[in-house]
């Protein structure tokens, strides 16, 4: 026969969620177990705890998914070129290093005046597609951005992202009608701190 | 999939990350994605700023994936590095959490069957929870959204066993009370 713990009523309250949750073990698990089977209010504490679980497992949660992973991926390999760079650099001549910050900075200028010219599908950089409604936008965040101040500017603006970003990080936004989509780039052309270029799509609409 | 299980693969999949392959971590992420998203909004309640956190944990994850050592399981390693992270912003931000507060007494104990009703009514739960402090809810959290044990609780937010233990026993008194009291609001 074994020995159980001795717990106390505090202990076995304090435990009661990780029954709940059955996660509990061994000889803890059997005193707790003992407890409950002989005290009806403990029963019904463990019940409203699995009830409480339950809702919170049950609740829906929507996470960046698809979005987050482009971005993830962008930012890996931004940072896996700039490692790159780095290796090779003492091997090159100067050179060969002032013809790669010139690379770089026509590609940064590509980047921005890039127009995407997909018309009513943005391709989404984790490989599905959507439909785009209202008139579109194609934006360049300073490489710095957060989500969250692009998403509050988004918001303010009364924008939504339909794209990207893009293995280039361009966002395709969309805006209810011609006229927000033109303020809207100006607004955003406005903002150096966060906002390298807007421009309105061609042919997104 | 068993507990043991989808540690063995998570583990597979951390040792090919270390060597860079990025659909190894493409399929981490979509394992690991929403737990950990869904820890971190229930911290932060910012949808925008939860997601900034969740990019600098895996991006952090993508970093240190060789560095997993295999002393703890995956699902431990990644929790902490999410809670690190949260403690980091509420400490950038300055944010002190002064709620739920409660006596060192407390001689009142909460109606079970009153509790078991309120607990089967989503927003109940969801209010309630929300109103806990950040110590009393990540342990919650943990144990309810992640079915933790209070060992691998102490493990994410590195602080001993017996703490947890404090913590849960709290914060299931006083989300039993909060219940019991929203059971009481919606009968007026």
């Amino acid at each position: 026969m074994s020995t159980l713990p001795e717990l106390t009523e505090d202990e076995i309250a304090a435990l009661l969620p990780f029954l709940a949750n059955d996660t509990l073990e061994g000889a803890e698990r059997e005193a707790v177990q003992a407890a409950v089977d002989a005290a009806p209010s403990l029963q019904q504490e463990l019940e409203a705890l699995k009830s409480m679980r339950g809702q919170m497992q049950a609740e829906e949660v929507s996470s960046p998914g698809e979005f987050g992973l482009a971005r993830l991926m962008r930012d890996i390999e931004a940072e896996q070129r700039e490692l790159g760079k780095m290796q090779a650099a003492p091997q090159r001549s100067n050179i060969w290093k002032l013809a790669a910050a010139a690379a770089v900075a026509l590609f940064a200028v590509q980047t921005v005046f890039v127009w995407n010219t997909g018309g009513d599908t943005v391709e989404l950089a984790g490989g599905g597609s959507q439909a785009a409604t209202g008139v579109q936008l194609t934006v360049a965040f300073v490489p710095d951005a957060t989500e969250a101040e692009i998403r509050n500017q988004m918001l303010s603006l009364g924008l939504r992202i339909v794209g990207g970003p893009t293995a280039l990080g361009l966002y395709t936004l969309s805006a209810q009608d011609q006229t927000s989509a033109e303020r809207a780039v100006r607004q955003l052309n406005g903002l150096d701190t966060l906002v390298e270029s807007a421009e309105l799509t061609e042919g997104g609409q | 999939m068993s507990a043991t299980s989808a540690n063995a693969e998570l583990t597979f999949l951390l040792e090919r990350m270390a060597g860079g392959d990025k659909a190894a971590f493409a399929a981490f992420y979509k394992a690991m994605e929403k737990p950990v998203y869904r820890f971190i909004v229930s911290r932060l309640n910012d949808p925008f700023e939860s997601h900034d956190i969740l990019h600098e944990v895996f991006m952090d994850i993508w970093r240190s994936a060789g560095k997993f050592e295999g002393r703890s399981a995956v699902k431990t390693w990644v929790f902490g590095i999410a809670y690190r992270k949260v403690m980091d912003n509420f400490r950038k931000h300055g944010r002190v959490d002064v709620r739920d507060e409660m006596p060192e007494q407390v001689d009142d104990s909460p109606d079970a069957g009153a509790c078991l009703l309120a607990s089967q009514q989503a927003e109940h739960v969801r209010f309630c929870l929300g109103e806990l402090k950040d110590d009393h809810k990540q342990a919650i959290s943990l144990a309810f959204y992640e079915d933790m044990s209070y060992g691998e609780i102490a493990e994410v937010a590195e602080v001993p066993e017996g703490t947890i233990k404090t913590r849960i026993f709290h914060a299931k008194k006083l989300l039993m009370r909060c219940l019991q009291a929203r059971l009481g609001e919606a009968a007026i």
